[in-house]
């Protein structure tokens, strides 16, 4: 029996995105549920639940629920933020769904914004807090351990010593991503780029260089999720939510026989399970890369291959345009646009209706999305897919 | 009074000030926790901390090329150590001179002067 889709994105909309300071993060996400909802073809009447998602490493209160005003938004029925760092954007979209099954709203807007770029500030020093793989205050900080990228390059050490993978099996998945964003109008990084253009680049932390790392922007992204049952009203084509699952567990907690398994195993099989799926059918994957590695390890712990295989795949071109796993094909975190978790979320709804202009694949039919935050120790994923039901 | 997490956090840093590096074990059981379980919530009466070996291995190592504090000019390494008796935590490797740092290599825990733990590479593993 074909199961029904649990809800429906009916909106996508962006605040402008910059590298220049653009306004204020509130601003900034008043102007991307205004485009959401205009895209969606929907007025502020209708949207009566509102989900907000600010950077774990902005200040507090950047993005206060005062700012329903700013959207027109008079009297909702439901406002709250979501905050499991960088699984906050695809756990928006998932909340949405419950409460929309669940009768507490009917039409959701989801908005993340940040403005990491100051006067004074550029884009790093907004990533350079403590480190907590130890998970004694202060204790990683008293080491060096600062900014997401010292974690992360621990684990892709690890993995490149464990599994062979050497610093071009990075840098194949950069090329690839900037391939992707070459035809995406919204990526930031779109020239041509070249192995040895990669190796050359500044280092941050070995074995991460500059071009191993998502590349911050001012903006907003935000997405209007309805009941599956009213998508049919939308001026726009619905995408629809499939499959839903989150998984947590802090690094050093084992999650698997890998040491290197995170708690993205536990989120896609539950979403797999409820879209009724499994990950050989999956077409195409938009995953959270804030680092290189990120998409290698998702690639590992959503099982579309084998443990340590990630690296051979994306040196094949298995995930570059024309391979036969198209990922993050708007150029993903590192040369498209770093919106957390709205950037995986966007490029997927994008793919999903067919505007992908030059960067469309044909292969949108069942579309793993994942969010991921801390060191990989929050996980969010979802199924989604332009069809109504899933052969 | 103490809540158990913020007892754990202070029992381990407080051996650590004594130059002392300790692992948790729960009463009972006998199972060796990691010190981001903060005790899972265990009563630190229930929890032991008994001394480390001090050897260890190398679980994975990252070599700052930008300069993110004052006091941490690069390029310098952080190092992830997994103990022998299973806990990881954040240090800093002090190889010897022209060594290779290599994953997986044996190491020994060492207090420098200044009352820090770091580690070494041991040259008589355990077998």
């Amino acid at each position: 029996m074909a199961r029904a889709p649990l809800s429906a994105i009916v909106g996508l909309g962006f605040s402008p995105l910059s590298r220049e300071p653009a306004g204020s993060v509130r601003a900034l996400a008043a102007a991307a549920v205004r485009a959401a909802m205009a895209d969606a073809g929907v007025d502020q009447e209708q949207v009566d639940g509102l989900l907000l998602n600010p950077s774990a490493l902005a200040d507090p209160g950047v993005l206060p629920p005062k700012v329903q005003d700013d959207m027109g938004l008079r009297t909702l029925g439901m406002l709250t933020t979501i905050e499991g760092k960088g699984s906050s954007a695809v756990q928006m979209v998932q909340v949405a769904t419950a409460a929309i099954r669940s009768g507490l709203a009917s039409m959701v807007a989801c908005v993340f914004a940040d403005a990491p770029i100051g006067p004074a500030r550029g884009g790093g020093a907004s990533f350079s807090n403590e480190g907590s793989l130890t998970g004694i205050a202060g204790w990683d900080a008293s080491y060096g351990l600062f900014g997401p990228v010292g974690s992360y390059a621990l684990a892709a050490r690890r993995y490149m010593a464990l599994h062979g993978a050497s610093p071009d099996h990075l840098g194949a998945y950069v090329l690839a991503c900037r391939q992707w964003a070459a035809g995406n109008p919204l990526a930031f990084q779109r020239a041509p780029l070249t192995l040895a253009q990669y190796h050359a680049s500044r280092m941050i932390v070995e074995p991460f260089h500059v071009l191993d790392c998502a590349y911050p922007v001012n903006g907003a992204a935000a997405v209007i999720v309805a009941g599956a049952d009213r998508a049919a009203d939308a001026g726009r084509r619905p995408v629809f939510v499939h499959g839903m699952g989150q998984g947590h567990a802090s690094a050093d907690t084992p999650v698997g026989p890998h040491d290197l398994a995170t708690a993205g195993q536990l989120a896609g099989r539950k979403a797999y399970a409820m879209a009724g799926v499994g990950p050989k059918d999956v077409s195409m994957c938009q995953f959270y890369d804030a680092f290189s590695y990120c998409a290698l390890a998702a690639l590992e712990d959503y099982g579309l291959c084998g443990r340590g295989e990630a690296a051979g795949m994306v040196q094949d071109g298995t995930t570059a345009p024309g391979g036969a796993l198209p990922v993050n094909t708007g150029g993903g975190q590192l040369s498209g646009y770093y919106l957390q978790g709205m950037t995986p979320l966007s490029e997927a709804v994008i793919q999903c209706r067919g505007d992908g202009g030059e960067r469309q694949c044909a292969a949108n039919d069942i579309v793993l999305v994942n969010g991921s935050g801390g060191r990989l120790e929050y996980h969010a994923a979802l199924i989604l897919s332009p069809h109504r039901t899933l052969a | 009074m103490q809540l158990p997490s913020d007892h754990f956090e202070r029992r381990f840093l407080d051996f650590i000030a004594m130059r002392e590096l300790r692992v948790p074990r729960l009463r009972g059981s006998g199972q060796i926790l990691g010190y981001g379980s903060h005790g899972y919530g265990a009563n630190p009466d229930d929890i032991e901390w008994i001394p480390a070996s001090g050897r260890a291995t190398l679980h994975s190592y990252a070599v700052y090329r930008q300069q993110y504090h004052p006091d941490f000019p690069p390029p310098y390494n952080v190092a992830h150590v997994e103990l022998e008796e299973g806990p990881r935590l954040i240090s800093r490797i002090v190889p010897d001179e022209g060594a290779a740092i290599v994953i997986g290599m044996p190491l020994r825990a060492r207090f420098d002067p200044a009352g820090c733990l770091v580690f070494v590479p041991d040259p008589t593993p355990a077998t």
